[in-house]
């Protein structure tokens, strides 16, 4: 009787140790796939900001002063950054290997690295 | 006697104890894993509204055959997006708006004397508005509680 009591008992710790096995992969799995769906709409809210971006820079033909603005953020050298909850986006003004033609690298950056980017090109105005 | 019948109750009681623990592990796994689906459908069909709506517009500014006829304009209580083109000598025109709930389009000839209940379903829709400023098209759209942005730069004659 006893023995029987014994091997019930170790069946069910045994049953439990199953299930928490069980849990925790199931539970990882969750985990990624909700982070998984977290990058997904940063990707998709921060490629809508960088065509935002891109128009206002066809718009401004290159002008970061009044990309600025226009949409917020700081730029140097060449450079435009904004600052969001979620990512910074950036646009860098390139040499554009076609004369009268202005390119622009726009890309969304997180801290695990870059979310999307987005290449811009419009047409100068001869001076 | 008393002992054993003590003994054989504690037993049942920890086995008891032991199948309850299992069953709200299985429980706690459920309702978390069905949690965690429910919040990923819903933000996977908020993240669809908004992208559909947007990319919607988006494509039919840049499909319009001649940017320089897109302008805002008064339709019925609210402004609508009017995008005209000239066909077989006549001029049409698609007006997108935003209608009772619903974004609408309505395409047609120029002097019909349509209203805004007469145009087509494409996606419910809360709000939006339009601002056009020196060919930098602004679209507001208010989808499923959140508002979204457009920008549009609008390509006209010498440019």
């Amino acid at each position: 009787m006893k023995n029987k009591a014994l091997l019930a008992l170790m069946e069910q710790v045994i049953m439990l140790l199953v299930l928490a096995v069980a849990a925790t992969v199931c539970l990882q799995v969750f985990t990624q796939a909700h982070h998984k769906a977290h990058h997904n709409t940063l990707q998709d809210q921060s490629l809508q900001q960088l065509e935002n971006t891109a128009q206002v820079l066809k718009h401004t033909r290159g002008d970061l002063e009044r990309l600025c603005l226009e949409l917020g953020g700081s730029h140097t050298d060449g450079q435009w950054i904004l600052d969001t909850e979620a990512y910074t986006l950036t646009a860098v003004l390139k040499e554009a290997p076609t004369p009268l033609l202005g390119i622009a690298e726009l890309s969304a950056v997180t801290r695990q690295g870059v979310i999307s980017t987005l290449t811009v090109s419009w047409q100068e105005v001869e001076p | 006697m008393k002992r054993q019948e003590l003994n054989r109750s504690v037993s049942g009681i920890a086995a008891l104890l032991m199948l309850a623990v299992f069953g709200l592990g299985i429980l706690g796994v459920l309702l978390g894993g069905a949690r965690i689906y429910k919040d990923l459908t819903a933000g996977g069909s908020d993240s669809y509204d908004s992208r559909t709506c947007l990319q919607y517009l988006r494509t039919k500014l840049n499909q319009s055959p001649d940017p320089s006829q897109i302008c805002v304009e008064p339709f019925g209580e609210q402004e609508g997006l009017f995008i005209r083109q000239t066909l077989n000598g006549q001029t049409y025109v698609t007006r997108i708006y935003c209608y009772e709930g619903w974004l609408m389009e309505l395409f047609s000839l120029d002097t019909a004397g349509f209203i805004p209940t007469d145009g087509e379903k494409i996606m419910p829709l809360e709000g939006l508005s339009f601002l056009l400023r020196e060919n930098l098209l602004t679209a507001e759209l208010f989808c499923n509680g959140q508002s979204l942005k457009l920008l549009h730069h609008i390509r006209r004659g010498s440019q």
